[in-house]
């Protein structure tokens, strides 16, 4: 079944309250939500409706922490730039964490990307937000691409 | 006979004008409405000396704005007592001057000889003494002696100084553009927002230097440690252990640095060379502000305000140089002889000067910057004639030292490194020693001195490994600026000038928008300078700052003019301002929020109630409007409080009690400052009244028995 037919036949809200938390909502699939309900708004009631569903589904605090609501997952402030996954402190901090651990796989020789957060998180040295981002890393592996 | 009016910055300085012109050196001291002024008789001439308090005059818009309107383009020079309700007694000032200044036929302007000084006296000259700044004159000098002020009163200027006060008018005025703008629109975009009023501020320099400190914050929250090891090693040689350092510093695996203490392990060096370099130190230049600022923090922590106060005061005694120099030169019209001659006249310093003049020529060291207006800072020779505070005796110390030292032949140190071999690996040991003390001696015991002995080892003699480690480090965030180190990096970047950087500083604490020594950046300063960035960065880029320092300089220098200046940057500053008007609610919704939790996370203390666990918190009753420490376990029953303050502006300290070991807390008032412990206070509080009670029964017992028995002696007079 195609991403629109889907979408056609469970209704927005359901669509997004279906998709998983973690998985992300392309652009193009965005994109298509947004032609749905303008074409919907314009041919019947329901699609005012769904328009709200829709809007409300991005507000809400499941909506938030994922991104599609362009905010930090830590901290929600608003994610300013393109390509970022965090706000710009988490993200400093993140590309921080990403260029210690090429070191640390230097001088270690291949530790484990858990044993290396858990490290880092330990160090009286490491700023708040770069441990903030090693424990998010640590609940959430996938994050660590 | 012709009367002379004077006017000085501050009443202590036109004390020492009237006593240095007055014929006899004892001026007649007038006081009108508690104003001092002071009449000195010189030949055929009545000279009034009358003082201003700082600025007499400051800007305020022009017409009826309402108070908080913005954005503002029209401004005027108002007396300060109409423009700050704490400023009412400056009208009294006012009054007697306009009063004096009616009478006067010659007006001469001795404020201190800079920017502001100058200022301070054209404002007064024009706006209270109807004009007089036309035909007033100047005089010029750099201490506060008897000789120099009369020299600087027989060569007076026939005019004032137009370049430094178009230059201070232009500071003036843009500073205040700035900051009006810019502060009504974030404190009244938050206040639009309904979460409590909270002033929120930045300026033309205030922006930049947060964002200083709000960016190593940034680097320091962000960073991520990564290791390193190095070796330490040390050796035995005749009943002595020396540290080794290896040739590499850091190492950056562990198998690297496993394999070295490996190899090294009980290892026998061998001396492979042993290289001597001598060094000669030159003397230190002589102090400018800044490194005087500077110089004061690192040995004694004075924060740089407190040094500059503490420096003003000792030019008010005529002990020192004016303060707020950038020169670090010392031209010879000073007298180096004179001078060295007054400082001999206090016994710890004399064998140190006739060391100085036993030489053929006194030429002191100079430094690179220059000042037009005023030379180095250097003491001026004359003895105290009141006992100095503890603090001034310090700085006078550090900055006769100083002076001294300049004067001084070059220090002459022997640095010796010997090399260490096993196979492929070195290990170095380094010592040094003084040959020929120099201008070290002069300034003990401010300088430093390295002295670090070595084993007596040859070249190709052999020497055991007594332990070698790898140790494992990681490394360091970014330090953290401190008030000084904060001064250094304004001055290197140009922002603001000697004068004002410290009470920029001074008024980043006071906005709460940093904190501690070690200056960390509160959550608030993080906002402000994040939302400046993302909607005007040019408020907050120390490059458009600096750029506007130098022009002002070219004002000062005769190159440009006020006008120019000022229409270039408001035709900056409106379209940024129009732009964040347009944004103003999205501003105040992001500042409104981060006041908000910082105003709740400053009146929570970090301590727990001692009867719930729960949080306490700075409470003001509904009722009484008085505050206190409440539990935030009320709801739940607990009715633990104590008592606060009810005076000035609370802050919770990190500092804890030594008796109790309670959170510390800070009531400011004004200047005044006082640090206690509620819960010692509290506790204190409750012995008291347990004694007052006491003493009342005592007293009520004493008088009925007195009652009973005549005669007998009361209780209260023992």
């Amino acid at each position: 079944m195609s991403e629109k037919t889907r979408i056609e036949k469970m209704g927005i809200a359901e669509y997004i309250a279906s998709s998983n938390r973690d998985s992300l909502l392309t652009l193009t699939s965005l994109q298509k939500i947004v032609t749905i309900i303008s074409k919907n708004s314009k041919n019947n009631r329901d699609g005012k409706e769904q328009e709200f569903l829709f809007q409300r589904a991005v507000l809400s605090d499941r909506a938030r922490s994922s991104p599609l609501s362009m905010t930090c997952p830590l901290c929600h402030e608003e994610i300013d730039a393109a390509g970022a996954d965090y706000c710009a402190s988490h993200q400093r901090a993140f590309e921080n964490i990403k260029r210690a651990f090429s070191t640390w796989t230097v001088a270690y020789g291949s530790p484990r990307v858990s044993d290396f957060l858990e490290q880092v998180q330990k160090l009286p040295q490491t700023g708040l937000k770069a441990k903030e981002i090693a424990r998010f890393l640590l609940e959430n592996p996938l994050r660590w691409k | 006979m012709i009367q002379t009016l004077i006017v000085c910055e501050k009443p202590d300085a036109a004390a020492r004008v009237a006593r240095a012109l007055d014929e006899d050196g004892d001026p007649r001291r007038v006081d009108t409405q508690g104003v001092p002024y002071y009449e000195a008789r010189r030949r055929q001439e009545t000279i009034i000396v009358c003082s201003a308090l700082g600025h007499l005059y400051s800007i305020d818009s022009k017409g009826d704005t309402p108070h908080r309107y913005y954005p503002i383009w029209d401004y005027r020079w108002e007396p300060r007592h109409l423009i700050d309700k704490k400023s009412a007694r400056l009208s009294r000032w006012i009054q007697t001057i306009s009063s004096l200044a009616r009478n006067a036929d010659r007006f001469v302007n001795a404020c201190d000889y800079d920017v502001e000084g100058s200022l301070i006296g054209y404002t007064i000259l024009r706006y209270a003494c109807s004009d007089a700044h036309a035909k007033a004159q100047r005089m010029k000098f750099s201490t506060m002696t008897e000789k120099e002020l009369q020299t600087a009163y027989k060569s007076v200027f026939p005019q004032l100084d137009y370049s430094q006060v178009e230059a201070g008018r232009c500071r003036h005025e843009l500073d205040w553009l700035y900051g009006i703008n810019l502060s009504r629109l974030l404190t009244e975009s938050a206040l639009k927002q309904n979460r409590g009023y909270s002033t929120l501020s930045t300026g033309r320099v205030q922006g930049p230097t947060l964002k200083f400190v709000v960016q190593r914050e940034e680097e320091i929250q962000c960073f991520t440690p990564t290791p390193f090891w190095t070796i330490k090693a040390t050796i035995q040689h005749e009943d002595e252990t020396y540290s080794l350092d290896y040739e590499k510093e850091k190492i950056p695996t562990l198998a690297e640095a496993t394999r070295i203490a490996v190899d090294c392990k009980n290892a026998l060096l061998e001396v492979a060379n042993i290289e001597t370099k001598t060094i000669q130190q030159p003397p230190p230049y002589p102090f400018d502000l800044s490194t005087l600022q500077s110089e004061a923090y690192g040995h004694f922590g004075y924060t740089p305000s407190r040094t500059l106060a503490l420096a003003g005061s000792l030019y008010l005694d005529a002990l020192i140089s004016y303060p707020r120099t950038s020169s670090q030169k010392l031209p010879p019209d000073i007298g180096y002889s004179e001078i060295l001659r007054g400082i001999a006249a206090r016994a710890e310093y004399r064998s140190l000067v006739s060391k100085l003049t036993n030489r053929t020529s006194l030429r002191p060291t100079q430094g690179p910057r220059q000042d037009s207006a005023h030379p180095a800072i250097y003491p001026t020779g004359e003895s105290p004639k009141r006992r100095l505070l503890h603090h001034e005796a310090n700085l006078l110390d550090l900055i006769i030292k100083r002076f001294m030292a300049t004067f001084a032949e070059s220090s002459l140190l022997e640095r010796t490194k010997l090399i260490l071999r096993k196979d492929q690996h070195s290990f170095f040991l380094e010592g040094s020693k003084l040959l020929r003390d120099g201008w070290i001696e002069f300034y003990r015991p401010y300088s430093s001195e390295p002295d670090q002995k070595l084993p007596d080892l040859r070249v190709g003699e052999k020497v055991l490994i007594k332990k070698i480690d790898a140790v494992e480090k990681f490394t360091e965030p970014p330090s953290r600026y401190n008030p000084s180190s904060l001064l250094r990096k304004m001055e290197d970047e140009n922002l603001g000038t000697k004068a004002t950087r410290a009470e920029i500083i001074e008024i980043l604490y006071w906005r709460g928008y940093i904190k501690d020594i070690r200056i960390q950046a509160t959550p608030v300063a993080v906002k402000i300078i994040g939302i400046l960035d993302r909607y005007c960065p040019m408020i907050t880029d120390s490059g458009f700052t600096s750029q506007l320092e130098t022009q002002m300089e070219e004002i000062r220098s005769g190159n440009a003019t006020r006008r120019e200046i000022l229409a270039n940057t408001l035709d900056r500053l409106r379209p940024v301002m129009l732009h964040l008007i347009s944004k103003e609610e999205s501003l105040g919704s992001q500042l409104a929020e981060t006041v908000a939790t910082q105003r709740k996370t400053n009146a929570t203390f970090g301590h727990p109630c001692p009867s719930c666990g729960s949080r306490l918190m700075i409470i003001r009753s509904r009722t009484s409007g008085k505050r206190f420490i409440g539990c935030a376990g009320y709801a739940k029953g607990c009715r633990f409080t104590l008592p606060l303050p009810q005076f000035g502006s609370l802050t919770i300290t990190r500092k804890s009690c030594k008796v109790c070991g309670f959170q510390l807390i800070t009531a400011r008032s004004g200047r005044r400052r006082m640090i206690s412990c509620p819960r010692c206070y509290s506790n204190k509080a409750r012995q008291t009244a347990k004694i007052i009670s006491a003493v009342k029964s005592i007293r009520i017992s004493s008088s009925d028995s007195k009652s009973l028995l005549e005669g007998a002696p009361l209780v209260q007079d023992k």
